[in-house]
Protein backbone atom coordinates (compact mmCIF):
# COMPACT_ATOMS: atom_id res chain seq x y z
CA UNK A 1 0.00 0.00 0.00
CA UNK A 2 1.38 3.25 -1.01
CA UNK A 3 -0.23 6.70 0.38
CA UNK A 4 0.11 10.46 -0.66
CA UNK A 5 -0.34 11.74 2.88
CA UNK A 6 2.91 12.92 3.06
CA UNK A 7 2.10 14.97 -0.44
CA UNK A 8 -0.84 16.36 0.66
CA UNK A 9 0.49 17.18 4.08
CA UNK A 10 3.40 19.84 2.62
CA UNK A 11 0.51 21.41 0.20
CA UNK A 12 -1.76 21.77 3.66
CA UNK A 13 2.14 22.69 5.34
CA UNK A 14 0.98 20.19 7.52
CA UNK A 15 3.31 18.36 10.02
CA UNK A 16 2.95 14.68 10.97
CA UNK A 17 2.31 16.34 14.72
CA UNK A 18 -0.26 17.96 13.55
CA UNK A 19 -2.21 15.97 11.76
CA UNK A 20 -1.77 13.67 14.81
CA UNK A 21 -3.24 16.05 16.86
CA UNK A 22 -6.33 16.81 14.47
CA UNK A 23 -7.13 12.99 13.89
CA UNK A 24 -6.28 12.33 17.45
CA UNK A 25 -3.47 9.31 17.01
CA UNK A 26 -0.10 9.44 18.03
CA UNK A 27 2.60 11.23 15.59
CA UNK A 28 3.51 7.15 14.85
CA UNK A 29 0.84 5.79 13.94
CA UNK A 30 1.23 8.87 11.10
CA UNK A 31 4.23 7.81 10.30
CA UNK A 32 3.86 3.78 9.72
CA UNK A 33 0.63 4.47 8.00
CA UNK A 34 2.76 7.04 5.32
CA UNK A 35 5.35 4.50 4.93
CA UNK A 36 2.81 2.25 3.98
CA UNK A 37 3.63 -0.41 7.38
CA UNK A 38 0.16 -0.05 8.78
CA UNK A 39 -3.26 -0.26 7.51
CA UNK A 40 -5.69 2.63 9.16
CA UNK A 41 -9.27 1.46 10.01
CA UNK A 42 -12.02 2.31 7.31
CA UNK A 43 -12.44 5.13 9.95
CA UNK A 44 -8.91 6.28 10.22
CA UNK A 45 -8.88 6.63 6.86
CA UNK A 46 -11.77 8.40 6.27
CA UNK A 47 -10.86 11.27 9.16
CA UNK A 48 -7.43 11.31 7.30
CA UNK A 49 -8.90 11.73 4.14
CA UNK A 50 -11.64 14.70 5.61
CA UNK A 51 -8.77 16.26 7.46
CA UNK A 52 -6.19 16.45 3.84
CA UNK A 53 -9.68 17.26 1.87
CA UNK A 54 -9.31 14.62 -0.44
CA UNK A 55 -10.98 11.16 -0.90
CA UNK A 56 -9.88 7.88 0.53
CA UNK A 57 -9.61 6.20 -2.99
CA UNK A 58 -7.02 8.98 -3.39
CA UNK A 59 -5.16 9.10 -0.58
CA UNK A 60 -4.70 5.44 0.16
CA UNK A 61 -3.36 3.73 -3.45
CA UNK A 62 -3.17 -0.57 -3.47
CA UNK A 63 -0.69 -2.02 -5.71
CA UNK A 64 -1.82 -4.94 -7.31
CA UNK A 65 -0.39 -8.92 -6.58
CA UNK B 1 -12.31 6.38 29.58
CA UNK B 2 -10.81 9.93 29.13
CA UNK B 3 -6.64 10.35 29.04
CA UNK B 4 -6.44 11.92 32.89
CA UNK B 5 -8.80 9.05 34.24
CA UNK B 6 -6.88 6.47 32.20
CA UNK B 7 -3.77 7.31 34.38
CA UNK B 8 -4.57 8.04 37.31
CA UNK B 9 -5.99 4.10 36.61
CA UNK B 10 -2.49 3.07 35.90
CA UNK B 11 -1.01 5.13 39.19
CA UNK B 12 -3.85 3.08 41.12
CA UNK B 13 -3.13 -0.34 40.04
CA UNK B 14 0.76 0.29 40.37
CA UNK B 15 1.04 0.91 44.05
CA UNK B 16 -1.57 -1.89 44.63
CA UNK B 17 1.02 -4.05 43.31
CA UNK B 18 3.58 -2.38 44.78
CA UNK B 19 2.14 -2.68 48.06
CA UNK B 20 1.21 -6.31 47.84
CA UNK B 21 4.27 -7.09 46.21
CA UNK B 22 6.40 -4.99 48.98
CA UNK B 23 4.56 -7.06 52.08
CA UNK B 24 5.02 -10.04 50.71
CA UNK B 25 8.57 -9.36 49.56
CA UNK B 26 9.20 -8.54 53.71
CA UNK B 27 7.04 -11.12 54.97
CA UNK B 28 9.32 -13.96 53.15
CA UNK B 29 12.78 -11.96 53.78
CA UNK B 30 11.88 -11.53 57.30
CA UNK B 31 10.36 -15.10 57.61
CA UNK B 32 13.57 -17.16 56.45
CA UNK B 33 16.82 -15.42 57.52
CA UNK B 34 19.56 -16.61 55.66
CA UNK B 35 18.04 -17.80 52.77
CA UNK B 36 19.10 -15.64 49.44
CA UNK B 37 16.65 -17.05 47.28
CA UNK B 38 13.80 -14.88 49.07
CA UNK B 39 15.36 -11.89 47.95
CA UNK B 40 14.24 -12.75 44.75
CA UNK B 41 10.60 -11.35 44.79
CA UNK B 42 12.01 -8.12 46.46
CA UNK B 43 14.53 -7.84 42.96
CA UNK B 44 11.88 -8.65 40.89
CA UNK B 45 9.54 -5.48 42.90
CA UNK B 46 12.65 -3.08 42.82
CA UNK B 47 12.99 -3.73 38.98
CA UNK B 48 8.89 -3.94 38.05
CA UNK B 49 9.16 -0.25 40.47
CA UNK B 50 12.06 0.96 38.27
CA UNK B 51 10.30 0.34 34.88
CA UNK B 52 6.86 1.73 36.04
CA UNK B 53 8.48 4.96 37.15
CA UNK B 54 10.05 5.57 33.65
CA UNK B 55 6.50 4.88 31.97
CA UNK B 56 4.85 6.41 34.81
CA UNK B 57 6.88 9.32 34.00
CA UNK B 58 6.62 9.10 29.80
CA UNK B 59 2.65 8.66 30.32
CA UNK B 60 2.96 12.05 32.37
CA UNK B 61 4.70 14.16 29.73
CA UNK B 62 2.40 12.77 27.20
CA UNK B 63 -0.53 13.82 28.82
CA UNK B 64 0.87 16.98 29.78
CA UNK B 65 1.75 17.63 25.85
CA UNK B 66 -2.39 15.99 25.20
CA UNK B 67 -0.68 13.28 22.80
CA UNK B 68 -3.29 10.25 23.64
CA UNK B 69 -1.43 7.21 25.28
CA UNK B 70 -3.64 4.80 23.25
CA UNK B 71 -4.76 4.78 19.25
CA UNK B 72 -5.82 2.34 17.42
CA UNK B 73 -2.27 1.28 16.07
CA UNK B 74 -1.20 0.78 19.55
CA UNK B 75 -3.90 -1.24 20.74
CA UNK B 76 -3.07 -3.47 17.90
CA UNK B 77 -0.04 -3.82 19.30
CA UNK B 78 -0.79 -4.51 23.05
CA UNK B 79 -3.11 -7.16 21.75
CA UNK B 80 -0.47 -9.03 19.25
CA UNK B 81 2.04 -8.66 21.87
CA UNK B 82 -0.67 -10.09 24.59
CA UNK B 83 -1.61 -12.84 22.13
CA UNK B 84 2.39 -13.54 21.30
CA UNK B 85 3.38 -13.35 25.24
CA UNK B 86 0.61 -16.12 26.05
CA UNK B 87 2.08 -18.43 23.95
CA UNK B 88 5.74 -17.96 24.33
CA UNK B 89 4.91 -17.66 28.89
CA UNK B 90 3.22 -20.99 28.30
CA UNK B 91 6.36 -22.62 26.52
CA UNK B 92 8.24 -20.70 29.03
CA UNK B 93 6.58 -21.90 32.08
CA UNK B 94 6.45 -25.73 30.79
CA UNK B 95 10.02 -25.39 30.45
CA UNK B 96 11.23 -23.75 34.12
CA UNK B 97 8.29 -26.22 35.81
CA UNK B 98 10.89 -28.88 34.82
CA UNK B 99 13.74 -27.04 35.22
CA UNK B 100 12.12 -26.76 38.49
CA UNK B 101 11.06 -30.28 39.14
CA UNK B 102 14.58 -31.28 38.86
CA UNK B 103 16.16 -28.67 40.95
CA UNK B 104 13.67 -30.22 43.64
CA UNK B 105 14.79 -33.39 43.22
CA UNK B 106 18.37 -32.78 43.39
CA UNK B 107 17.68 -30.50 46.31
CA UNK B 108 19.53 -27.85 45.17
CA UNK B 109 17.10 -25.16 45.27
CA UNK B 110 15.01 -24.24 48.32
CA UNK B 111 12.98 -21.44 46.57
CA UNK B 112 8.88 -22.37 47.58
CA UNK B 113 6.54 -22.86 44.24
CA UNK B 114 5.14 -19.00 45.55
CA UNK B 115 8.43 -17.29 44.38
CA UNK B 116 8.93 -19.66 41.68
CA UNK B 117 5.35 -18.64 40.31
CA UNK B 118 6.60 -14.63 41.16
CA UNK B 119 9.22 -15.64 38.89
CA UNK B 120 6.76 -16.79 36.57
CA UNK B 121 4.85 -13.91 36.67
CA UNK B 122 7.79 -11.65 36.19
CA UNK B 123 9.16 -12.95 33.08
CA UNK B 124 5.56 -13.13 31.79
CA UNK B 125 5.46 -9.50 31.99
CA UNK B 126 9.09 -9.35 30.54
CA UNK B 127 8.32 -10.90 27.44
CA UNK B 128 5.11 -8.85 26.84
CA UNK B 129 6.98 -5.90 27.69
CA UNK B 130 9.90 -7.03 24.81
CA UNK B 131 7.13 -7.99 22.20
CA UNK B 132 5.30 -4.72 22.40
CA UNK B 133 8.31 -2.48 22.34
CA UNK B 134 9.76 -5.12 19.00
CA UNK B 135 6.41 -4.89 17.40
CA UNK B 136 6.16 -0.62 18.13
CA UNK B 137 9.45 -0.19 15.99
CA UNK B 138 8.51 -2.99 13.67
CA UNK B 139 5.02 -2.74 13.31
CA UNK B 140 2.16 -5.32 13.44
CA UNK B 141 1.51 -7.00 10.11
CA UNK B 142 -1.56 -6.34 8.77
Amino acid sequence: MRTRIKELRARYDMTQDDLARKIGVRRETILFIENGKYIPSLKLAHDISKVLKTTMDELFIFDKG
Amino acid sequence: MNEKARFWRFVGILVTVLVVGGSFAIVSVSGSAGNLWTLVPALILVIMAMIALVVARKKMKELKSGIPSEDERSSAIRMRAGYLAFFISLYFVLGMSFFHAMLEDNQVSSLPTSEWLMVYVAAMGSIFLALNAYLTRKGVPT
